[in-house]
């Protein structure tokens, strides 16, 4: 009766508290699963089975979430478990109560009938197997009388369950009467498909307004019909031939014809993780073209890249044989994505991409030795990624830069100018602005400039009126395309052609404009250094070394230039000091013209553009009296006293540890320029009006003084004019601390001061002569 | 009856031979009891035995006769009982009894055109009544025994099979194996929904008895509800098939009746019921004939046929103590609604409306708002 009652609002609306109607469900379920059980203990089955019915009525709600309906669900199957426990314990005696089956048919109501139909039929096939085939059929078939969705996918769950261990598992011939495999597949691809069917109707009842609840409820309820699908895996008579012409036609007709993404979606997926891999090998045309023809709004790409995924992970592992050479696994793969691509012209760029991606995995994982699918792959993307023009610019980048992400994770190297051309190409967002953007660019800095703007620093070239995070995503993007030009490599032995991809990629990454090459170029820049390296390392097979490397400096040189006009000089001064290094390792013809055309390039630019003196100690490595003289020069006209005084002091370096031809390798020691330098130092020091900076550089000159009379230990060379002023130094060091206030600063200082005595104390107790004169000297 | 006013002088009892071995079903009697009683068939002879047991020493009788008759009795007219059969044997000679006595009669090859029915307008009952005629009260005592019509028709006949609808709203197809089905017979179909474009809540197959009393204007018709059987929970769409199985051993049921001495009928009607999600009713009635099997060789042929049915081919069927108790409640089995729970009271509402019954086969899937308002025309769309 309690049903009774609330079967009057069942099609009202669902404003009671879940919680409530559950609760009374439940403790009806209860009450009638105890009068069930006292009935079965008295062996009085008919009333049994009335409170059974009674009990099974409760499944018959409208009013219940597929959650709370689930719980009840559980509850009622649990004591259902309790019936037939006792009927199959009663038949396994003997006492077989007479037409059962049929019996339980006088049921009134679908739902109690049709779940005690099932309990009584698994019952009877589980003590005698003889009808076992016709009741599977006739269960199944039955079934067919709920079309409620809900209700409907909880009776047929209640189907598969209790079949689970019971279905026939063996060939035709062997089993006649019981039933065969192929009675098994019949039933439960039947069971699958009207419960797709069923599950697929959720989403069309009710309020367009609740679509997003239905499509969660639906979510939730997805498990009842892979179940179907797992029970199919489980049946071990399923080979491969039969996977193929039998099941798997049928579950992907029903999917397809089905035409709901959700269902698809989740189909697709978990035919992919219950059939073996070998299946899916043996299928995999079958399988893409059900793909093809998936309702749009499906994302194929997680479909075929979970497959691919699968299937590469198959072919590399331990024991399989990997993909048998008769299946051309990618050009499968490959000829599908392009379909899907043409069929689906709204595909998004991210999923192309990511498509393409998972065949890249598949390429590099299984065919370790067809460099050429990758290359395939990657024409592929790149005439799928014309669409990209299309695509707003955010969008453009972000898909660009999940590409060249891909291929740092990856490695993927890319071997010749063409397909470095055809890479920039596809990510050419990143590599240049658009036409309007350049403009609006270039209007942005006239205006900067106009206003006085931004001195100096390159990067605020063309930065104009773009945010902090603008420049920022700018730099993340610009690196990672730097960091992509290492890839751009031809592999070992093929260094002409990887000059060649160098160029190509100047030429390209050139036109990106000085915010860009900023990131861009430098690699290009090293790349072609270590090349002529290379050159150099293999001169024994190229007799043309020589003239290559000259090239590739004149490339480098160029290049740089090209850096510094593009007013980044700071940048430029780098590479030309860097690639002045490397020349100077490298012996071609004329290669000490080159490095000074290199350094007197990076003289220029600095005497032209830099004003920051911290460069300076760049310079402590040169070569040539020029350069010297011109360095110690430019130190002592930069801007203020102190930069002046520290990098003239630098600059003694220069005369002390510089290694000039004529000495062959030696270093030149001149302690004459040394002093003067050190002294001119202390000069200008002396012309600082800060007397805390004062002391501050009095006290590094100090240590400049130390470092060189330690040096020259043991040498023949007479240091006493140096310690001697380096003595006064010290001196006078004393008298301006003593005089100065107590603050950060000072104390700073005064830690150095005492850190250098304590210097100078150490290394005289260690026994050096000349310090302990000095020491002496210093009244320590 | 008079007799028993001024106390009995002697006990009568009648008892039927064979009754203990034969088949018994109930009798309705006038005190609304049930009786169990023996069943005969047309053709059979009732014999038996006639039991006078003396309460005084010595009883003068004017003669001892017993009779064999079928009755139509109309309860709306208590008066008009109409007997249809009417044998007498005498058994005794006027005299006097001078101890208790046992007096055998029969009646050979008696033929028992009718059914007995209980039904709620008439009914139709066969009896043995022993008279021991005396001067002032008779003694008189009546035994009643059941009749069963046999029938037997090919299993081959073919099977109802209907397209009906409303246009432009639901347009159904639905099959009947037979048309004439045997009182334990199963009936088996399949709706097949061809066009659906209202939200069906559920359907259902229901089972209607039809009694019509008289003829003229004075005729009385009552249907009643006999079985309410749920075929489907839900709203389907275009294209599904929707299994029908409903057996009919479950319900008290009796075989169609289409002119008893032309006095009434009972016939019956499927209905297919269709319930809308605004409790709209679309039903389509069609007439069944209902028979009881005749039990001979062709019993083994339909009983294989019921096993297979039943999925238990290893055991013969019995009838169990069981079996019957679940029948008898079968009617309330699962299905708790009034009509089904307590038919007759839902079947005289039912019946009120049904007393200008049209021509059954008139097809009609006709909404409305209840099962009483069969008025078959009116918004029906008929195919």
């Amino acid at each position: 009766l309690f049903w009774q009652t609330r079967s009057q609002d069942m099609s009202g609306p669902v404003t009671e508290d879940q919680e409530k109607l559950l609760d009374e469900a439940l403790s009806v379920v209860k009450l009638q699963a105890f009068q069930m059980k006292r009935c079965l203990d008295k062996a009085k089955l008919m009333d049994a089975l009335k409170h059974a019915s009674n009990m099974l009525g409760e499944l018959r709600t409208s009013l219940l979430s597929p959650k709370s309906y689930y719980e009840l669900y559980m509850l009622i199957t649990d004591e259902m478990r309790h019936l037939e426990l006792y009927l199959l314990d009663e038949f396994q005696k003997g006492r077989r109560v007479q037409d059962l089956y049929e019996l339980v048919q006088y049921a009134g109501n679908i739902i109690p009938r049709l779940y005690l139909l099932i309990t009584v039929g698994v019952v009877y096939i589980k003590c005698s197997e003889i009808s076992r085939k016709d009741i599977l059929k006739d269960l199944v078939e039955m079934c067919r009388g709920v079309q409620h969705p809900l209700r409907g996918l909880f009776l047929r769950n209640y189907l598969l369950q209790c079949t689970k261990n019971v279905l026939p598992d063996c060939v035709e011939e062997e089993q006649e009467d019981s039933g065969s495999v192929s009675d098994s597949i019949d039933f439960v691809l039947l069971n699958f498909s009207e419960m797709n069917k069923l599950w697929v109707r959720m989403q069309h009842q009710g309020h367009t307004r609740e679509r997003d609840r239905r499509e969660q409820e639906r979510r939730e309820l997805k498990l009842l019909v892979g179940t179907n699908l797992v029970r199919l895996s489980q049946l071990d008579t399923i080979d491969v031939q039969r996977y193929r012409s039998v099941v798997l036609p049928a579950v992907l007709e029903q999917v397809v014809n089905c035409k709901d993404a959700l269902s698809q979606d989740y189909v697709m997926e978990c035919i992919i993780q219950v059939f073996p891999d070998e299946y899916h090998l043996a299928t995999l045309q079958d399988f893409l073209q059900a793909c093809a023809e998936l309702n749009p709004a499906v994302p194929v790409k997680n479909i075929l890249i979970s497959l691919i995924n699968r299937l590469s992970a198959f072919a590399t592992r331990d024991g399989s044989n990997g993909i048998p050479s008769d299946i051309p696994l990618f050009d499968f793969f490959s000829e599908q994505i392009a379909k899907i691509i043409e069929n689906k012209p709204d595909l998004s760029p991210e999923d192309l991409v990511s498509l393409q991606a998972a065949l890249t995995g598949l390429a590099l994982g299984v065919y370790k030795d067809r460099e050429d699918y990758v290359d395939k792959v990657l024409e592929t993307t790149n005439s799928g990624l014309d669409k990209l023009g299309r695509l707003d610019s955010p969008t453009k980048k972000s898909v660009s830069a999940y590409l060249l992400q891909n291929m740092l994770n990856n490695g993927t190297l890319v071997p010749s100018s063409e397909q470095v051309e055809q890479l920039l190409d596809l990510v050419r967002c990143l590599v240049a602005d658009p036409g309007a953007d350049a403009a609006a660019a270039a209007a942005a800095a006239t205006a900067t400039n106009s206003l006085g703007g931004d001195p100096g620093d390159g990067s605020a070239n063309g930065a104009g009126p773009d945010s902090e995070a603008d420049n920022e995503d700018l730099a993340e993007e610009q690196s990672l395309l730097g960091r992509v030009v290492h890839l751009f490599s031809t592999g070992p032995d093929l260094l002409d052609e990887q000059f060649g991809v160098l160029k190509t990629a100047r030429r390209i990454l050139a036109t990106g404009g000085g915010r860009r090459v900023k990131y861009t170029l430098p690699p290009v820049v090293y790349q072609a250094y270590q090349l002529a390296i290379r050159f150099h390392n293999r001169q024994d097979s190229d007799d043309k070394w020589r003239k290559k490397c000259r090239k590739i400096f004149e490339f480098c040189h160029s290049t740089v230039c090209g850096l510094a006009k593009c007013e980044l000089p700071n940048l430029a001064l780098r590479l030309f000091v860097d690639g002045a290094l490397v020349v100077d390792k490298i012996p071609f013809d004329q290669h000490d013209t080159v490095a000074y055309e290199f350094l007197s390039q990076a003289f220029s630019l600095y005497e032209e553009e830099i004003s920051d003196s911290k460069r300076m100690t760049c310079f402590a490595a040169e070569n040539h009296e020029p350069l010297r003289s011109q360095t110690v020069h430019a130190a002592s006209k930069l801007l203020r006293k102190p930069d002046q005084s520290r990098a003239v002091a630098a600059c003694a370096h220069l005369f002390w540890s510089g290694r000039p031809r004529e000495l062959q390798g030696a270093e030149m020691r001149d302690l004459k320029k040394v002093g003067e330098c050190l002294k001119r130092a202390g000069r200008l020091a002396s012309q600082c009006m800060d007397a805390g900076l004062q002391a501050q550089l009095y006290t590094e000159l100090v240590n400049y003084y130390l470092y060189f009379v330690l040096q020259s230990a043991g040498s023949n060379l007479d240091v006493s004019q140096l310690s001697s002023t380096a003595g006064q130094l010290l001196a006078k060091i004393r008298e301006i601390l003593s005089g100065l206030e107590p603050s950060a600063d000072s104390e700073h200082i005064h830690k150095h001061f005492e850190a250098t005595v304590e210097f100078a104390r150490s290394q005289s107790a260690s026994g050096d002569a000349t310090i302990a004169g000095l020491l002496a000297q210093l009244e320590l | 009856m008079m007799n028993f006013l001024f106390g009995p002088s002697a006990d009568l009892e009648i008892h039927l031979d064979g009754s203990d071995d034969r088949k018994k079903g109930d009798v309705l009697l006038d005190s609304g009891k049930k009786e169990a009683c023996p069943v005969y068939f047309d053709g059979e002879a009732v014999s038996g035995k006639v039991n006078i047991r003396l309460k005084q020493s010595k009883m003068e009788h004017y003669g001892i006769k017993v009779e064999l008759l079928g009755l139509i009795e109309q309860f709306s007219d208590r008066s008009s009982q109409h007997e249809f059969l009417s044998m007498a044997r005498e058994l005794a000679r006027p005299g006097i009894l001078t101890q208790s006595c046992c007096l055998e009669f029969e009646f050979v090859s008696v033929e028992k055109p009718y059914e007995s029915y209980f039904g709620v307008n008439v009914k139709l009952r066969y009896f043995i009544r022993v008279t021991v005629t005396k001067r002032l009260n008779d003694l008189v005592k009546e035994q009643d025994f059941l009749v069963h019509t046999l029938a037997q028709y090919p299993d081959t006949l073919g099977g109802i099979k209907m397209e009906v609808g409303i246009e432009d709203c639901l347009h159904i197809e639905f099959e009947y194996n037979k048309s004439k089905y045997h009182l334990k017979d199963a009936i088996i179909g399949k709706i097949y929904f061809l066009l659906v474009r209202i939200k069906v809540r559920h359907m259902e197959v229901q089972i209607l008895r039809r009694e019509l009393v008289g003829v003229g204007p004075n005729s009385m018709s009552d249907c009643e509800t006999v079985a309410k059987f749920e075929i489907m929970d839900g709203a389907p769409v275009k294209g599904e098939t929707i299994p029908i199985r409903l057996f009919l051993s479950g319900y008290e049921l009796t075989p169609t009746m289409r002119d008893v001495n032309k006095r009434f009928s009972v016939r019956y009607f499927l209905n297919l019921v269709l319930i809308d999600e605004e409790d709209r009713r679309y039903f389509k009635q069609q007439e069944v004939t209902l028979f009881r099997r005749r039990p001979n060789r062709h019993r083994r042929i339909a009983q294989e046929q019921h096993q297979s049915q039943s999925a238990d081919t290893a055991q013969p069927v019995h009838q169990q103590p069981d079996r019957s108790y679940f029948h008898h409640r079968s009617a309330h089995f699962g299905a708790k609604s009034p009509a089904a729970a307590s038919g007759r009271t839902a079947a005289n509402a039912d019946g009120a409306n049904t007393a200008n019954n049209n021509d059954d086969n008139e097809a009609a899937v006709s909404p409305g708002n209840s099962d009483n308002s069969s008025s078959q025309s009116g918004e029906s769309n008929d195919q």
